[in-house]
């Protein structure tokens, strides 16, 4: 039995069913369909008649762009251009799990990422942790990784940044301490010979030096290590094979 | 009639300024209803049509609307702004004289 609450509740559902969610545009269209149907009665047709026939016609109405839907795309539109943004900023600066250990972070632009010599040949002869020291026969704590070079091949920078300290040391022989952001640094130790000064700033793959075997060195080899806040880590994780 | 659709764009918020401004205060529903009753059912404005136009109208100041509770629901009723008067008539008076100078450049055919 078609009502007036019937007819309220009615036209309500379909307007709703065509996309219409925006309050005022339901309000306003709910009251133009129920004085049609209200008109309908008025001049003789039978309630449910007059529903049917109104029902009918809403569906058939294709309602214009609103307001509402423009307001609608565009917070989608900013709401999707914010999210890539975010997600371009994690891929690019913020620290993900490594696969290749289980605690080592690694953020894509930020570490030193370029081999430090200028030699195809990628041999390292001592890599990074524990190791039987070959010349003061103790057990140590390799703090980077040995790589094998002849004499005299360029020491590149591993990736830009500022010479913080270039010198000579007894232990570490001629030695340049680079630093590339607030967290990391790289040091390049038994250089034969130095071609910056501390302070100098250098790019990516800029030459710095040369392999040579000064210090506590049997024989010419660089010995490379990347820092992260300070604190020595496995440079292999970073430098690609 | 859906040529009419063609001729209304352009036209319909004037028309609703007219309609507004000879009968005063109404609501979406009733100015459909008059506009049938006008032109015989030959110039039948749509609700997909007049209802974004009278929010332009509002917003653009022109009209202003009020709201009333009448049997079981909230109905929105539009009037003139008194504010807006000049602007109004004279927006009319527009499109009155560019129908008069349609008339003269389309000639009856029969």
């Amino acid at each position: 039995m078609t009502n007036t609450v019937t007819i309220i509740r009615e036209i309500r559902i379909r307007l709703e069913a065509k996309g219409i969610s925006d309050a005022n545009q339901l309000e306003e269209l709910e009251d133009h369909y129920i004085s049609s149907v209200e008109h309908k009665i008025k001049m003789g047709q039978e309630a449910d008649e007059a529903l049917y026939s109104t029902l009918k016609e809403l569906d058939s109405i294709e309602f214009e762009y609103s307001p509402a839907v423009a307001h609608k795309t565009l917070a989608f539109a900013a709401l999707f251009c914010l999210l890539s943004l975010i997600g371009l900023y994690f891929y690019l600066f913020v620290s993900v799990p490594s696969a290749a250990s289980n605690n080592n972070t690694k953020s894509r632009l930020e570490a030193p990422q370029n081999w430090p010599i200028a030699t195809p040949s990628k041999i390292i002869t001592s890599e990074f942790g524990p190791r039987h020291h070959h010349l003061l026969k103790t057990k140590k704590h390799h703090s980077g990784i040995d790589i094998k070079a002849s004499q005299g091949t360029p020491v590149l920078a591993s990736n830009g940044g500022l010479i913080l300290e270039a010198g000579y040391h007894q232990k570490y022989g001629n030695y340049i301490v680079l630093q590339h952001n607030d967290r990391f640094s790289t040091r390049y130790m038994h250089l034969s010979s130095l071609t910056i000064e501390s302070c100098d700033i250098v790019v990516m793959g800029e030459q710095m030096g040369n392999v040579g075997s000064t210090g506590l060195s049997s024989g010419p080899h660089l010995h490379f290590e990347i820092l992260d806040n300070g604190q020595a880590i496995d440079p292999m994780i970073f430098l690609q094979p | 009639m859906f040529a009419h659709k063609k001729f209304l764009n352009g036209t319909l918020s004037t028309i609703l300024l007219a309609l507004l401004h000879e009968n005063g205060r109404m609501y979406g529903y009733e100015i459909c209803q008059l506009a049938s009753q006008a032109t015989q059912d030959s110039i039948n404005l749509t609700e997909g049509a007049i209802y974004p136009a009278l929010h332009k109208l509002e917003k653009e100041g022109l009209i202003i609307s009020s709201k009333e509770v009448v049997n079981g629901r909230t109905r929105k009723y539009y009037n003139i702004s008194q504010h807006s008067m000049d602007k109004v008539t004279s927006q009319i008076d527009m499109l009155s004289q560019f129908v008069g100078h349609l008339q003269s450049l389309l000639k009856p055919t029969s």
